[in-house]
């Protein structure tokens, strides 16, 4: 059969030795994330929409609606797509070819996209709210007491991606760690896996781009460029180490 | 490109389990190699790792002449279609063929298309509700179409109907032929891709039983078929592997090389024979028992 081999074969199929690409990585990794963060963006702004047009018709507010509606949970939504990482986009991209390095590239990409499109969502949300208020007469207060400015905005605009990356840090090492080791290997490494997100919530402020978890010492913001480089500093450890654990994953099979 | 393989006393233990159990062995670059195994051999193990899904737990394992753990490279150039296919449910055909056409650079779209169409994959549906033969398929879909030099098959026909596996049969030979590459096919229908496999590896609880030319291996024995009577007088004192009868014809599987003299013998005496079918030699190399098969189909 070799003789025959030998001389019928005819090409080598066309190469692309670019393949697989961080940019293509990255995009199906970013297109999946966004397909369904995309929904819950528009889904939650739409119910907003119709909170603040209900509040208009029949009411008045003293405080920001969207901050809670939308702004306030956000964080969580992207920690599940961290945690998505490993369960969904490893097999997946692994499968076709591709390292668990270039897996773990793309996915660092992805959290900086997903970061910056839902500090953008926020951002402007606050900003439509401000104007919005502003024709109503209506006060843009915060669950602290505070009232929004635009200036604060600003503070949004940075703090927020880093706490969106954070979170979504969390979410890797959570997936990872459930992937690994299992139920009661994942549980016993949750702590740990919350550090990222629980770090920043320190050096973040907490009414605009953190929240309060509950066992995180009130100790007060921070000034803002110390913030942004302990928290990019956070989630740069978060992400090499969680680049470490999935170099190590195995990719196993579902049946 | 057509890789060779070299691995060299490889062990794979989960706990206790010892999967690999120090197996050694060389596959040519180029060639369809069946790997052949029961249940718990140790066949998606080795592919495993061969692919680069896991690292072994001792030993070496070289493809091309490089460890394929996170080998860029390589493991671009590794495509292994399992038996869940590694298919996300969420996505359509059409996504995950596009997942596949953005990552393979040796990704042929127009021959994905064809075995779409030949296998009858409906491209919109999703995943998950494609049946269990659809999703072999487009999994065989994306392995075949990947053309990637080395390309594993394990169990790659779960679910799929006898006129779909014949035609992945059909497209792996041609494919095969037109594109040479280093296959591997682990699977238990042995019979019906005999014909393709150049050389065969078996394993057995971990180790390596065989490993020879698939025309060499079936050189170890012969099937005698004819009337029963005649082929009991042929067989007389030879080990039987298996035997089957339909009818007055009887077909026995005896543990002997098949030379002029039992040629001429077979001859005389009206009986036909042939070289051993892979199964036959497979299930009488692995039966823990140890004993001949025998199935009457009355």
């Amino acid at each position: 059969m070799m003789e025959t081999i030998q001389t019928t074969h005819r090409t080598e199929a066309g190469l692309d030795s670019r393949k697989p690409a961080v940019a293509d990585a990255a995009s199906i990794v970013t297109y999946g994330h966004l397909s369904w963060l995309g929904w819950v963006w528009v889904v939650a702004s739409a119910i907003y929409a119709i909170v603040i047009a209900a509040v208009a018709r029949w009411g008045e507010v003293d405080h920001s609606l969207w901050q809670p509606v939308v702004a306030g949970w956000q964080r969580w939504v992207v920690f599940a797509a961290g945690v998505t990482t490993t369960t969904t986009f490893l097999r997946m991209l692994v499968r076709n070819g591709a390292t668990r390095a270039l897996v773990s590239t793309a996915s660092t990409i992805s959290m900086a996209v997903i970061a910056a499109i839902g500090t953008a969502v926020i951002v402007v949300g606050y900003a439509i709210e401000k104007v919005v208020y502003a024709e109503t007469g209506w006060v843009q207060g915060l669950e602290d007491g505070g009232v929004l400015g635009w200036d604060d905005l600003w503070l949004v605009a940075v703090e927020m991606p880093i706490a969106l990356a954070a979170y979504f840090v969390s979410g890797w090492l959570i997936g990872a760690g459930f992937y690994r080791f299992g139920v009661a290997g994942g549980l016993a490494l949750l702590l740990p896996a919350l550090l990222p997100a629980a770090l920043t919530e320190l050096v973040t402020n907490k009414d605009l781009a953190g929240v309060d978890l509950g066992v995180v010492p009130e100790m007060g913001a921070p000034p803002l460029a110390l913030a942004a480089v302990a928290g990019v500093a956070i989630v740069a450890v978060g992400v090499l180490i969680a680049r470490r654990v999935t170099s190590e994953l195995s990719i196993r099979s579902s049946i | 490109m057509t890789p060779a393989i070299e691995i060299t006393g490889l062990d794979v233990r989960f706990g206790a389990t010892r999967a690999i159990d120090d197996v050694s062995l060389s596959l040519t670059g180029g060639t369809i190699v069946g790997l052949l195994g029961r249940n718990g051999a140790g066949k998606s193990t080795m592919l495993s790792v061969l692919a680069g899904f896991r690292r072994p737990t001792s030993g070496t394992v070289r493809v091309d002449r490089a460890d394929p753990y996170e080998h860029r490279r390589l493991m671009s150039d590794t495509c292994l279609v399992r038996p869940d296919g590694d298919l996300e449910g969420s996505l359509t055909v059409d996504d995950a063929l596009a997942i596949a056409a953005a990552l393979r650079p040796r990704w042929d779209d127009e021959y994905a298309g064809h075995l779409v169409e030949r296998l009858e994959i409906p491209k919109r549906t999703r995943v998950d509700a494609l049946s269990r033969g659809q999703r072999s398929a487009l999994a065989v879909t994306i392995g075949m179409a990947s053309r990637a030099p080395l390309t594993m098959f394990d169990e790659p026909h779960l679910g799929m109907d006898a006129p779909s596996r014949y035609a992945f049969y059909d497209e792996l030979l041609a494919d095969y032929l037109a594109h040479p590459r280093t296959v591997i096919v682990s699977t238990h229908l042995i019979d019906e891709i005999a014909g393709v496999l150049e050389d065969v590896v078996i394993l057995h609880h971990g180790r390596v039983l065989a490993h020879r030319a698939a025309a060499d291996l079936q050189a170890d024995g012969v099937e005698l078929t004819g009337p029963a009577s005649r082929v009991d007088a042929l067989v007389g004192d030879l080990p039987v592997l298996s035997a089957r009868s339909i009818g007055s014809t009887t077909s026995v599987v005896v543990d002997a090389r098949l030379d002029d003299t039992l040629r001429d013998r077979a001859a005389a005496a009206g009986v036909d024979v042939g070289p051993i079918p892979l199964q036959d030699l497979f299930v009488s190399m692995t039966s823990t028992t140890g004993m001949p098969s025998k199935e009457h189909v009355a």
